[in-house]
């Protein structure tokens, strides 16, 4: 009699134990937890959306997030009183220290600059502040202050001495705009990458697609139509674990008795590049890089810009004035590059 | 009704050495009901996980200046559009046949029209001054892997977005 209920007892105590231990796997595997936000920083839209197994961490980390942008915002911020940018374009031609990671980007920059042979630069905002593309006025400079400013424009001045010192002589100003955003972008992804499944990161055109989508998918990044509209995409590249800026003439332009002006400068003249490229697609795990090179291709032109993709090994799309798409080696295989010939 | 008094009392005669053995003696008369009881034990955790989650933070409706604005706080079975101002979620809407028109106000004259329909979601007018949310067009469950700006439409003058949640399966 005993034994009988024994042997009743173990079978549901194991039953038990089984549905107690199974519970919360078969939950995890149910559905993947989201959260996403918005944030404005630098002057532009951040949205992050990530896929996790709690919501309360993904959560949590979104508020991490959000700290990092806006310390960032306060060290990098050309226009914030006591940034580090800020304090080093009021230093005339003092050495002043900055924070380690401020000294970090000036150093890529500095790199960038002199690899593309100055078609990106970094002290190029004595000529940005001449312009003003969002503001309404179409304001542009007229000979004589370009003549005074583009002197002002040397990224070999701009010194990175030891113990995170630099100096930038009198007159100069640095503008991390062109690299920042990919920087920050960054390191919110090393931020993320322990504590997601997958994760898209949107700094205003710097995108990270941290890991993967749950279900081990690929996350699919549109790249935008340089003669469509705000909404409409050429192309779709899916991307795991990597980096996807986009830089394009469309962006911040204003339209001056008959002539495009867009907010990409030529560091060399002073004035929009005119090159045959009207977008540069860079897919790098370093979106820093990626976004300083993006730039540095509209202002080189196809060719060059081709050229100096596969001598750093990056990968690549560039579209022409005339919609013509080039890329580098193995980029359509690579990320699965699918082509949209009407907006979807 | 029975009490555990009367249990013990029916083991009395039964060859008991030890507690274990002995509650296991108390199923004879009583195991249907030991054994319910073990089942809904069993199913105590299945039952926790299914309860209701906390609703999103800022997601009432009524927030302060807002005006227009209705909200479902509970996360919606299809897909469903969320709306932030300056970073904070105002409402959440799922997409449905019947066409809703949320007017975010924030005062001064700063207003954003969102419309929501079966299909999609878009911007329907701004008051901000570059009209890009505008020309944003429309999100849907077939097109945001696609955008440039995925599955969010944003006023970035106005600091209001709208996100389509897509629930893919």
């Amino acid at each position: 009699m005993i034994k009988t209920y024994m042997r009743m007892i173990s079978s549901f105590l194991v039953c038990c134990l089984l549905l107690v231990l199974l519970a919360p796997c078969e939950s995890r595997a149910e559905e993947a937890e989201r959260v996403s936000g918005v944030g404005y920083y630098f002057d532009t839209v951040v949205t992050i959306t990530l896929y996790g197994t709690d919501e309360k961490e993904l959560s949590s980390l979104l508020e991490d997030i959000w700290v990092e942008c806006a310390r960032y915002e306060h060290l990098l911020s050309k226009t914030i009183p006591g940034s580090d940018v800020s304090r080093l374009n009021e230093a005339h031609g003092e050495a002043i220290r900055v924070d380690p990671e401020t000294w970090d980007i000036l150093r890529r920059a500095k790199d960038i600059s002199a690899s593309s042979g100055h078609a990106f630069s970094v002290t190029i905002a004595p000529v940005t502040e001449l312009w003003d593309f969002t503001g309404g006025t179409q304001r542009m400079p007229d000979d004589d202050e370009l003549a005074a400013a583009l002197p002002l424009v040397d990224d070999e001045a701009l010194e990175l001495l030891g113990d995170s010192m630099v100096r930038l002589p009198d007159g100069m100003k640095v503008d991390l705009g062109g690299i920042a955003k990919g920087y920050i972008a960054d390191r919110v992804a090393d931020l993320c990458r322990d504590q997601v499944i997958g994760a898209t990161l949107n700094f205003g055109g710097n995108v990270y697609a941290v890991g993967e989508k749950p279900g081990s998918a690929p996350f699919r990044v549109g790249i935008r139509d340089p003669q469509g509209g705000e909404n409409s995409s050429i192309a779709v590249v899916s991307v795991k674990d990597i980096s996807v800026v986009t830089s394009g003439i469309y962006e911040r332009f204003f339209v001056k008795d008959g002539v495009s002006y867009h907010h990409i400068l030529d560091p060399e003249s002073g004035i929009s590049a005119f090159t045959d490229l009207a977008g540069a697609t860079i897919i790098c795990t370093s979106s820093m890089d990626a976004d300083a090179m993006a730039t540095a291709c509209i202002v080189m032109g196809r060719e060059k810009a081709l050229a100096y993709l596969q001598e750093n090994g990056m990968d690549g799309l560039l579209i022409d004035r005339d919609n013509e798409i080039y890329t580098t080696p193995g980029f359509e295989d690579t990320f699965a590059l699918q082509l949209l010939f009407a907006a979807p | 009704m029975n009490t555990l008094d009367k249990k013990t009392d029916t083991q009395a005669g039964t060859h008991i050495r030890s507690p274990l053995l002995e509650a296991m003696g108390l199923l004879d008369r009583k195991n249907r009901f030991l054994c319910l009881l073990l089942f809904f034990l069993a199913l105590l955790p299945f039952l926790l996980l299914a309860l209701p989650k906390d609703s999103p933070p800022g997601s009432s409706p009524g927030d302060s200046s807002l005006s227009g604005v209705f909200s479902d706080t509970d996360a919606p079975e299809g897909d469903f559009a969320v709306i932030t101002v300056s970073g904070s979620e105002v409402a959440r809407i799922p997409l449905s046949s019947t066409p809703r028109r949320v007017t975010i106000s924030q005062g001064q004259g700063v207003e954003n029209v969102i419309m929501v329909t079966e299909s999609g979601v878009y911007m329907e007018s701004s008051t901000c001054d570059n009209q890009l949310c505008v020309h944003m067009g429309t999100v849907t469950h077939d097109n945001w892997e696609f955008r440039p700006n995925g599955a969010f439409i944003i006023c970035l003058p106005n600091q209001v977005s709208v996100e389509l949640v897509v629930k893919d399966d």
